[in-house]
């Protein structure tokens, strides 16, 4: 019993003393490990896409004699694993990082900055959201606006053409709605945010300016930003252009609806055109400019990633060498045009052989994109569905538009001084 | 045994008490280390930061510092002061009691009725634990389907059986019947539980003191209130303090259905906590609000083991 005691102790301080020792030691043998990189890459919604940057990631490590340890992290939770890893200290080397998370990561220091020789060749728009302080915090990896993405069986046999602005958005609505069994715009409610915000713009407002201090000041409850978002709510509850559960709709929920022949038009980008145009005989399906505001404008907001090296990078030599890999002409072009966006360079965009369809993305994205105010506060606006909740509120009559964008203001600038 | 400690020498006495001491004490301390220590860094240690952090201002940036400035009972005072977190805390309380009644009721009647002998019992006994048994993200998914206002199941059929207000009816744009949709949801899934818990208690329940009754002439839901629930308490409350913890943790099923919107109305406490810390960066808020729902499933936990304890003497 003694001998059987005596074992069992022996036995469990020597797995404590290993278990101690391999801690220590796994910590030693990740700052000895000179050549290799975690890179965090948002998940491709396609294996296409998946097998694609494998291979890239399979031809950096045998130029470099690298490894690199290569993980898909999906958009719906990506927000909280970066957080989680700064929080922790346990971050990757690279990322993909989408362009209103840069400002608000970048900070608190997350982000090395890039050395970037020529800033002209990106596009303006996408470069500025990952610059709040001027600074380049990510390179711009690819890129992409929203335009119109109608049916074009049901508009030509209505006679309807494309709108070209705002008045005749509700006129070729109206006729739709009152010629056809279909929905006729997504107003949507839970994803208004890419939706109502440039309406502003294209009101002739601005969401918020920045002063000369560098500081920024909401403008969003402008007459223009009240008009837009009036217009926007309008064609929900006056013209009835969406059904009532649009008020909870995202994007996807209008792409079904667009897909299933229930609704004629909405907002989308080149991914979300290439998904209701696959495998699709029942309607063809036209592509125009965003339609004008007031002003004229048909500004939209300029999405896309950038790829960020992190400040607390193992190997930041190496990191910088796999972006710098990424964003080669020939790969980022191969990649943009896979999932339907296109390059984060003018002379990539200018480079690819475009179709009609791509020449309008093109135009929306190169003429009328701009960034959402490159401040770190714009992540906490988005989480805390500052915009959504206003116009869902609306959507609900529960609130004018002056009354919720004079709140939205006012916790703007809450955030702003923060 | 005392002819031993006399004829053994000193030194050996000492060896062997300190053996004695060792396996008595140090060495079942040991064996319980790793598990203890396991616990200690999955339960004790979070309550505990969480609880520091509460009184701090902490931010994304000060986890890099690791410096964080204490601000006494700012956070606390800011999560009672706002209308917005109050309503969240009597959102959360109501409609955790409404969940919790639901659950407790649909549980109890299941189990009576499973514990009769019809033909099918356990055909309808697997069916009843499949919810159960399906992870809380896919039926919330599945249900979130059921209800979407253009082509969910739930209003075709209630369309289909001449309900014409059902025919793009949208379950998620008021928060009342936003809730009634979620809690269908939560209750589907939780009932399992408690009816098969129940059914333990009732089959343990000896045949005789119901066949006394009836003879008595006591109806069946006599018989219900006036000896099986009654026999039962303990289990029923111990259910019944569980369903409450788990009423108010709910996420998932919320936050797939509608994110707590529409405009955050059906927004509950383990949401907002979730939203201050992960998308606001306020870690000391959302730490605060943490401990707020600590304190309450403490206080009801305490409430209801009280309970317990006076049934027991």
């Amino acid at each position: 019993m003694r001998t059987i005691t005596r074992t069992i102790v022996r036995t469990f301080v020597l797995l404590l003393v290993m278990t101690v020792l391999m801690a220590a030691g796994q910590r030693e043998q990740v700052s000895e490990e000179s050549n290799e990189v975690t890179v965090w890459i948002m998940q491709p919604g396609s294996a296409t896409l998946q097998t694609m940057l494998e291979r890239f990631t399979e031809e950096f490590e045998a130029e470099y004699d690298a490894s690199v340890n290569l993980v898909f992290q999906p958009w719906g939770t990506a927000h909280d694993a970066f957080t989680t890893a700064i929080a922790t200290g346990d971050v990757p080397d690279v990322a993909e990082m989408g362009t209103t998370w840069t400002p608000e990561f970048g900070a608190i220091g997350a982000f090395a900055p890039q050395e970037i020789d020529d800033l002209s060749q990106f596009i303006e728009a996408v470069l500025e959201s990952g610059a709040p302080e001027g600074i380049p915090l990510g390179v711009p990896w690819y890129a992409g606006a929203r335009a119109l993405i109608y049916n074009r069986t049901v508009f030509d046999e209505l006679g309807l053409s494309a709108p070209e602005n705002w008045e005749d958005l509700i006129v070729a609505g109206q006729t739709i709605r009152a010629e056809t069994d279909m929905y006729a715009f997504s107003v949507v409610g839970a994803g208004a945010n890419h939706f109502v915000l440039p309406k502003v713009w294209q009101a002739g407002g601005e969401i918020a300016v920045q002063q000369a201090d560098g500081s920024w000041e909401a403008t969003i409850n402008s007459p223009e930003g009240v008009a837009a978002f009036e217009f926007y709510v309008s064609m929900f509850t006056e013209y009835g252009f969406a059904p009532a559960g649009a008020l909870n709709w995202t994007v996807a929920d209008a792409q079904t609806a667009f897909r299933n022949g229930d609704l004629a038009m909405f907002l989308g980008l080149g991914p979300n055109y290439g998904v209701v145009t696959r495998d699709n005989d029942a309607f063809e399906v036209g592509v125009a400019l965003m339609p004008a505001g007031p002003s004229g404008r048909r500004d939209t907001f300029a999405g896309g990633s950038h790829l960020v090296r992190f400040a607390g990078s193992r190997n930041p030599d190496l990191a910088q060498a796999y972006i710098d890999f990424l964003v080669q002409d020939e790969r980022i072009a191969e990649f943009a045009s896979e999932v339907g966006f296109f390059p984060g360079t003018v002379e990539g965009i200018e480079a690819m052989d475009l179709n009609e369809v791509q020449t309008v993305f093109a135009e929306m994205l190169l003429n009328h994109s701009r960034s959402y105010p490159p401040n770190a506060a714009w992540g906490r606006f988005e989480g805390a569905q500052l915009f959504t909740s206003a116009v869902q509120r609306m959507m609900q009559g529960s609130v004018d538009a002056q009354t919720a964008l004079n709140e939205v203001a006012r916790e703007m600038n809450q955030g702003f001084a923060q | 045994m005392s002819g031993i400690e006399i004829t053994t020498p000193l030194h050996v006495r000492r060896r062997l008490r300190g053996r004695r001491l060792f396996e008595a004490r140090i060495l079942p301390a040991l064996f319980l280390l790793p598990a203890g220590l396991f616990v200690f860094g999955l339960t004790v240690w979070p309550v505990f930061r969480a609880f520091q952090l509460s009184f701090t201002d902490a931010n994304l940036a000060m986890f890099t510092t690791g410096e964080f400035n204490y601000v006494g009972l700012n956070q606390y005072v800011s999560v009672f002061t706002s209308t917005f977190f109050r309503s969240v805390i009597l959102r959360t309380a109501v409609f955790g009691i409404a969940c919790v009644a639901l659950t407790m009721t649909v549980g109890i009647s299941v189990s009576l009725l499973l514990n009769r002998d019809f033909k099918g019992r356990t055909v309808l006994a697997i069916l009843v634990i499949l919810p159960w048994a399906v992870p809380r993200v896919a039926a919330a998914i599945v249900w979130q389907w059921m209800f979407h206002d253009q082509f969910g199941l739930m209003n075709w059929l209630l369309y289909s059986a001449g309900f014409e207000l059902f025919r793009g009816f949208a379950w998620f744009n008021q928060p009342v019947i936003a809730f009634t949709a979620i809690a269908i949801v939560i209750v589907w899934q939780s009932f399992p539980f408690i009816a098969v818990s129940m059914l333990a208690g009732l089959q343990s329940i000896p045949g005789e003191i119901h066949d006394a009754a009836m003879i008595d002439g006591a109806g069946a839901w006599q018989r219900i209130m006036n000896i099986t629930l009654p026999m039962l308490k303990s289990l029923v409350l111990v259910l019944t303090v569980i369903s409450t913890i788990w009423a108010f943790k709910i996420f998932d099923q919320v936050f797939v259905m509608t994110a707590g919107g529409p405009a955050r109305q059906t927004e509950l406490l383990a949401i907002t906590t979730w939203r201050e810390a992960f998308t606001q960066h306020n870690f000391g808020r959302a730490s605060a609000l943490a401990m707020v729902m600590f304190f309450i499933l403490a206080g009801i936990t305490a409430v209801y083991l009280r309970l317990i304890r006076e049934e027991e003497a």
